[in-house]
């Protein structure tokens, strides 16, 4: 460990853990005494700036300026116990929920395409509850009619204390780009939470939301307590929607199937 | 080549530790160019303490980085190891100017006096007499000091009380020795009994240990100038020290009696000061303390 690297290293070391802010001449005495060499100011600046783009640190102005220590997230779970339960260790559990029994019992007719994808991290950043958790598309091919139906499903995971109103209302608000939306919680058997239930049910009547209870990821025991009411989006909004959601790979399957649909 | 300052007086209690503490940022401060040690020889380690701090002296201490580890290593247990080897840079947390004062040390503990005493006994054993111990050690000190001497303008040494093994090495081998003392009766009486213990060797005359280069710079510590007996007693040692021989030189700048330098020991341990706040209303005394310091030593010899 030599030169940038050494000081940065020392800088967060030293750095309270709570992002109490310090100041920055304290912080370079205390990081000269802790590597036993003087760092001069240029030094100490391009150590601080570096691990500011990083985001690692905050910078605070006034009496010399102030730097803190940004929490970065826990990192990924290991092992996976029920008390342990977050949002992100669900999700492959709802994933393959999705590709297999949620599929059979939309019961859609043989020749239909359905596309599922985890979506949580791709769109905008901006706008409020713009990132559902997962996508379904499925696209099905009638037996009389000329078209084919296309419907999406966005769904909002959320884990066991996360459960809420406010929860519903952001299956709710991912209506504008969808056609049904579903609230997927997560509620073991005898959970405190269950006591939110009724609650969360109504209000995913009222807005014709699907509610979709994890009970046991491991074991896949899914519940749905509600099926969504199809919502009449404009179909330019889904087109946006899919467009700047969906993998390329998974645009592809759905144009194929479109095509192989219009051919026939 | 650097000096060596030591920083001495056989009495207890008269500011040797402060004054250490403060020339040593004074002179950082002076020139950030120039590198400062101090070497702690008092087994109190009070100067280790008011330097690193807690946890890098008990961290030093931990990791052997002390004189009485150098005195074990290099004549307990003839480990070929260099006084520089015990150095630790960048001790201090004192800033002036946007720089953190360039403060090394060689820290002390409470081992020392022991290391000392064994040391002693385990070579009266092998047939040493006292003054043979005493040039040994001076020789060592000449030895070791070169070296350091090379990287640090000032290498202040903090002396214990009294007089042991390192402190009357490091007496006589200094460029220049800094006697602080109070002006009062009994500080005076302790500072005619050291100066004439160095100086004139009345207790030993047949010693064969170098005397100082220079004579003892008093520096009048702890000074009240309100109280009767202070006035006096710098009066008189003015008188002596202007004197057409003078047996001593005294510092024209007085460190006077004053509650920032208490509180300046502890924060400059625990906080992370500026030269300036730090140090107050003293600033310009030590500053002027400094110039006489640094002119003392182009004196020739």
């Amino acid at each position: 460990m030599q030169g940038k690297d050494e000081f940065e290293d020392a800088l967060l070391e030293l750095l309270p853990s709570d992002g109490t802010p310090v100041l920055n001449r304290v912080m370079r005495v205390m990081m000269s005494k802790r590597i036993g060499r003087i760092i001069d100011a240029n030094a100490y600046v391009e150590a601080r700036d570096h691990l500011q783009q990083l985001g690692r640190i905050g910078v605070t102005r006034g009496q010399g300026g102030k730097v803190f220590l940004i929490a970065q997230p826990e990192p990924a779970e290991t092992t996976i116990t029920p008390e342990t339960w977050s949002e992100a260790a669900l999700m492959p559990f709802l994933g393959n929920y999705l590709s297999e029994a949620f599929q059979d019992e939309l019961d859609l007719p043989n020749g239909s395409t359905v596309v599922v994808q985890d979506v949580s991290r791709v769109g905008p950043r901006e706008g409020q509850w713009t990132r559902p958790d997962f996508l379904l598309v499925s696209l099905a091919r009638l037996m009389f009619m000329p078209q084919q139906q296309l419907d999406v499903h966005t769904f909002e995971l959320k884990a066991e204390y996360g459960g809420s109103v406010q929860s519903v209302h952001e299956a709710l608000a991912q209506t504008r780009f969808s056609h049904f939306g579903h609230l997927v919680w997560h509620l073991p058997e005898g959970s405190p939470t269950e006591a939110r239930l009724d609650e969360i049910e109504g209000q995913c009547a009222r807005h014709g939301i699907g509610l979709i209870l994890m009970r046991d990821p491991v074991a896949a025991r899914f519940e749905v307590r509600l099926g969504p009411v199809r919502h009449h989006t404009a179909a330019l909004d889904i087109d946006g929607f899919l467009v700047s959601r969906l993998s390329t790979d998974n645009q592809q399957v759905l144009k194929a199937a479109l095509r192989l649909g219009s051919a026939l | 080549m650097g000096h060596v300052i030591a920083v001495a007086n056989m009495k207890g209690g008269v500011g040797k530790t402060a004054t250490v503490i403060m020339l040593s940022h004074a002179l950082a401060a002076d020139d950030s160019a120039k590198k400062v040690l101090i070497m702690d020889v008092d087994a109190q380690a009070s100067a280790s303490f008011c330097t690193a701090g807690d946890a890098l002296h008990t961290e030093l201490i931990e990791g052997g980085l002390t004189t009485d580890a150098f005195l074990e290593d290099f004549l307990a247990k003839n480990i070929d190891r260099t006084l520089a080897g015990y150095v630790r840079p960048a001790a201090s947390n004192v800033m002036h100017n946007g720089n953190v004062l360039d403060i090394s040390l060689i820290a002390s503990s409470p081992a020392l006096r022991n290391v000392e005493r064994g040391l002693i006994h385990a070579l009266t054993r092998s047939g040493y007499d006292m003054a043979r111990i005493e040039a040994e050690m001076c020789s060592i000190m000449v030895a070791h000091l070169g070296e350091l001497r090379r990287k640090y303008a000032y290498i202040l040494v903090d002396c214990a009380p009294g007089i042991s093994l390192m402190t009357e090495a490091a007496i006589r081998v200094a460029d220049l020795v800094v006697v602080p003392t109070i002006p009062d009766y009994l500080s005076v009486l302790g500072l005619n009994a050291f100066r004439r213990n160095v100086w004139n060797d009345l207790v030993d005359a047949d010693s064969k240990l170098p005397k100082p280069p220079r004579p003892a710079h008093v520096l009048i510590t702890r000074r009240r100038s309100n109280v009767n007996s202070h006035q006096q007693t710098v009066a008189s040692l003015s008188a002596q020290a202007q004197a057409r021989r003078p047996d001593f030189k005294l510092f024209r700048s007085m460190i006077p009696e004053a509650a920032v330098v208490p509180v300046a020991l502890e924060k400059t341990a625990t906080d992370f000061p500026l030269f300036l706040s730090l140090w107050g209303n003293l600033v310009p005394e030590l500053q002027s303390l400094v110039n006489e310091v640094k002119s003392a030593l182009s004196r020739r010899t």
